[in-house]
């Protein structure tokens, strides 16, 4: 049996919020507008193979008088279910009370109710028509207080509504976590045995989405990873002075590509959380709007010294291989090597990004290339930019529909080595993997599972 | 439209069943070659066509259910193969659809060599004489027979495809004695089954499989889409038609309260706007009837909480309204307060009631009328 839930409650009290929320989708329409929401629009969440239907409604609008047909229509408690089914069924009704007929139609059909109100505003005696009515459906029931403002009158609102509802929440659309939406489902399968299973089963699938979605995640950059460090722009042309001239072009062309490309692993990343209408702007660096301004970089990826130190450890960890193929007879050397190497080479090449070169072709002409970026730092800069991304989706809920700005979220001090934090949470050989795969990737090397290794960084994020 | 990564994986697709086929003939060439005499070691036969078939499917399969890549693996990963290869491969997806992919890759490259193998050795019984012979130092014809009777149980209702004692012994071959019989060239349906049964059935089989369990994998653009869901069409806000303000009442007024606004409110309207001719309390149940001919020449005054939305009932009420009386104003004063004092009604809110009231109008089609007043929005203040 598929769990439906009705979200019912006062016009523009944040019922087109908390479906939005609840569905993670940000499809819904949702305006400050009252009467937004018409029709009934049902909602069909499918999480795996689990699903649940959501069904927002329109508002109240004649509570007090269809309290008064109702209260005509039947004198006594047992008969108040019967009074609502003739309320939908008459014809005076429907044309005179279509918003109630139209909010009450999917609750009569088995819908439970979700009751939405504002907390930042004062509770008042004109909600109780409405909680009334939702009593006489009989239907399971639980209320909601979406604090919209603020939370002023949620104690106000509690003791009100704990006397018509068994479950009262706290649920700000804007902010509420999986957990806390999973809550709402949660709290239905103790007000409808009959849905126990059904809800186990979606707070089953959501977990079962969300290691995917890490996975899936961790896949979309070791996609942008692989795709910007080892693009690479080349055109054929007849003269040396013809690739001069076009030099600047190809320049062009090729950091607006990576910009293009980073863009798009983002839009990626957002279609995997389900924002198809989500604008987001990364305010690239402060002062700058340009990805390649090597000095600034470090506020994304990591400083020098930090880098120097990447660079050695995944030096080191290559170099420890040969030793362990000459079964330590190296005297780690390898190692020591390695790690030496490395660690020069970033310190060298940490403001070294892509170079343009010129080919001569054996049947005449030349090749002018530009790329692949040659910048150590790179893939850490895209990582970085791209886990704060997937941070501020993910506490991020989809009843919003603000600009996404990435750089305002975070001070410049906080962002400053909070990648290196982030990969300092791993373990050491985590980190190794880490810094290894990225050396390699810097070099336009194959890196077997680099989801693999990207993933306990999303993990530890996550956590 | 296809993209660039089914492009890339149809291109290893097709290179690999081009290296497996090549491999299968210059390898089953090579060894169905045999001597200067046209013999060919038996033995050896069965060992690249039966033996070691089998062992490689165990082996994949084993690889497969322990979760390692295996050889495929290794020969997509040499340096050999093109950047835009690389690139398809992370798109392919990595983890248990990797491995699949690379499983479905195993077996295109053992199917064509199997495909190869065969190819060749029809060709070569087409073409030539080819005679099968064994030779062992320690096993006798008496030994072999089980083994190969074992081999050929799958294929026990082809008579002429089974060993027999008689067969082996003629086709012994010895150096010393140089001679095995002319029957000898009968073994090749035997061979002919091991390769079928051993080598090509089999990987076509694990090749549908894999294909399909590779397909079942949800690729990563299929889990992007995957959570879009029904999405409901934007509200597109229609062109506003919005009421005006008014900050003034140029007349006597009878304050309708839809809010049941507290005393201090009471009390704000009346220094703002002059004490009101009457107060009547405003509820969607009100006898609107007592109100009757007490308004002439008056403005009404509807308070209402400016929070709140305009609800279907005060629709109701103040079309009620309308056709019982005709004032000279009618405002609609939406105001914010909490328990103390009053606070400036928001913008948005303000708005929401502008378009209520200019629905107002609309609805009653006081608008096309010249004598009857147009409900307005009040609010304290001045004109900004």
């Amino acid at each position: 049996m598929t769990p439906k839930f009705a979200v019912v409650g006062h016009p523009n009290k944040g019922k087109s919020s908390i479906v939005a929320t609840l569905a993670q989708n940000d499809g819904i329409a949702i305006s400050n507008r009252s009467g937004t929401t018409t029709r009934c629009q049902q909602l069909d969440v499918n999480i795996g193979k689990a699903s649940y239907c959501l069904i927002d409604t329109p508002g109240f609008q004649r509570p007090t008088l269809v309290l008064a047909w109702l209260k005509k229509h039947a004198s006594t408690a047992d008969k108040r279910i019967n009074a609502v089914k003739e309320f939908l069924l008459s014809e005076d009704c429907q044309r005179q009370f279509p918003d109630e007929i139209e909010l009450l139609t999917p609750i009569m059909d088995g819908a439970a109710i979700i009751y939405v109100v504002d907390g930042s505003r004062p509770y008042s005696a004109e909600y109780e028509a409405e909680m009334e009515i939702l009593r006489w459906t009989g239907q399971a029931s639980l209320a909601l207080i979406n604090p919209i403002e603020n939370e002023s009158y949620i104690e106000q609102w509690q003791q009100a509504l704990g006397q018509y509802f068994k479950v009262v929440k706290v649920f700000n659309a804007m902010q509420a976590d999986t957990d806390k939406q999973l809550s709402v489902l949660q709290s239905f399968s103790i007000i409808r045995e009959d849905w126990k299973d059904a809800i186990d089963d979606l707070v089953a699938a959501y977990q079962v989405r969300s290691s995917e979605r890490i996975a899936a995640t961790s896949e979309i950059l070791a996609a942008l990873l692989t795709k910007a460090c080892t693009y690479q722009l080349s055109q054929k042309v007849l003269s040396k002075d013809q690739a001069n001239a076009l030099r600047s072009v190809l320049e062009a062309t090729y950091f607006s590509e990576l910009k293009t490309m980073e863009h798009t692993h983002h839009e990626s990343l957002k279609s995997l959380f389900a924002y198809q209408h989500l604008i987001s702007e990364i305010e690239n660096l402060p002062n700058s709007d340009d990805l390649f301004d090597t000095e600034k970089w470090i506020v994304w990826g990591l400083n020098r010294k930090q880098l120097v130190t990447a660079a050695a450890m995944a030096g080191a960890a290559a170099g420890a291989v040969i030793d362990l193929g000459l079964a330590g007879s190296s005297f780690f050397l390898g190692a020591l090597g390695g790690g030496v190497i490395g660690a020069t080479s970033a310190w060298l090449g940490a403001d070294k990004l892509a170079d343009f070169k010129l080919q001569g072709l054996p049947v005449g002409g030349y090749v002018a290339q530009q790329g692949p970026m040659q910048n150590k730092n790179f893939p850490y800069v895209l990582m970085g930019r791209f886990l704060q991304l997937e941070a501020l989706l993910h506490t991020r809920t989809h009843a919003r529909r603000d600009t996404l700005v990435i750089a305002e979220s975070y001070g410049e001090e906080m962002r400053t080595g909070e990648l290196q934090g982030k990969i300092s949470n791993l373990d050491d050989d985590q980190q190794k993997a880490l810094h290894k795969a990225l050396d390699r990737i810097s070099r336009q090397k194959p890196v077997e599972d680099l989801a693999k290794v990207l993933k306990p960084l999303l993990l530890r994020q996550r956590h | 439209m296809t993209s660039p990564t089914s492009h890339m994986e149809a291109r290893t697709t097709l290179a690999l069943s081009f290296l497996g086929l090549l491999l299968g003939i210059f390898i089953s060439a090579g060894v169905l070659a045999g001597d200067e005499q046209g013999r060919v070691n038996l033995l050896f036969l069965l060992l690249l066509f039966a033996f070691l078939p089998l062992l490689s499917l165990l082996l994949s399969l084993v690889l497969l259910l322990i979760k390692q890549n295996g050889l495929t693996a290794l020969l997509v990963n040499l340096p050999l193969w093109p950047k835009e290869f690389l690139q398809a491969q992370v798109s392919i997806g990595l983890g248990r659809r990797r491995r699949s992919w690379l499983f479905f890759q195993s077996q295109v490259l053992s199917l064509a060599f199997a495909a190869g193998s065969i190819i060749v050795f029809i060709a070569l019984l087409l073409g030539t004489d080819v005679n099968f012979v064994w030779r062992s130092t320690l096993l006798e014809a008496t030994d072999l027979l089980p083994i190969l009777q074992l081999i050929s149980t799958p294929w026990a209702f082809w008579n002429a495809a089974q060993p027999s004692l008689e067969l082996l012994q003629q086709s012994q071959n010895s150096r010393i004695t140089g001679s095995a019989s002319a029957y000898s060239e009968n073994w090749w349906q035997f061979v002919l089954a091991a390769q079928l049964t051993y080598n090509l059935i089999p990987r076509a089989v694990l090749l549908v499989l894999a294909r399909w369990h590779y397909s079942k994998k949800p690729k990563l653009s299929s889990m992007l889409e995957r959570d879009e869901r029904t999405v409901k069409k934007r509200h597109h806000a229609d062109p506003e038609t919005l009421a005006g303000v008014a900050y003034t009442i140029g007349h006597a007024y009878q304050l309708l309260d839809w809010s049941n606004a507290p005393e201090h409110c009471q009390h704000f309207i009346s220094q703002s706007f002059g004490q009101p001719i009457e107060r009547c309390p405003l509820t969607a149940n009100s006898d609107l009837s007592s109100l009757e001919g007490s308004v002439e020449l008056l403005s009404h005054v509807v308070v209402v909480k400016s929070w709140e939305p305009p609800l279907g009932e005060l629709k109701d009420v103040l079309s009620r309204l309308e056709s019982i009386e005709s004032p000279v104003q009618k405002f609609i004063l939406p105001l914010d307060w909490d328990e103390t004092s009053i606070k400036p009604a928001s913008t948005i809110h303000l708005q929401e009631w502008q378009r209520f009231a200019a629905s107002l109008d609309t609805s009653h089609g006081s608008s096309l009328s010249t004598t009857k007043a147009q409900w307005k929005i009040l609010q304290p203040g001045e004109h900004p």
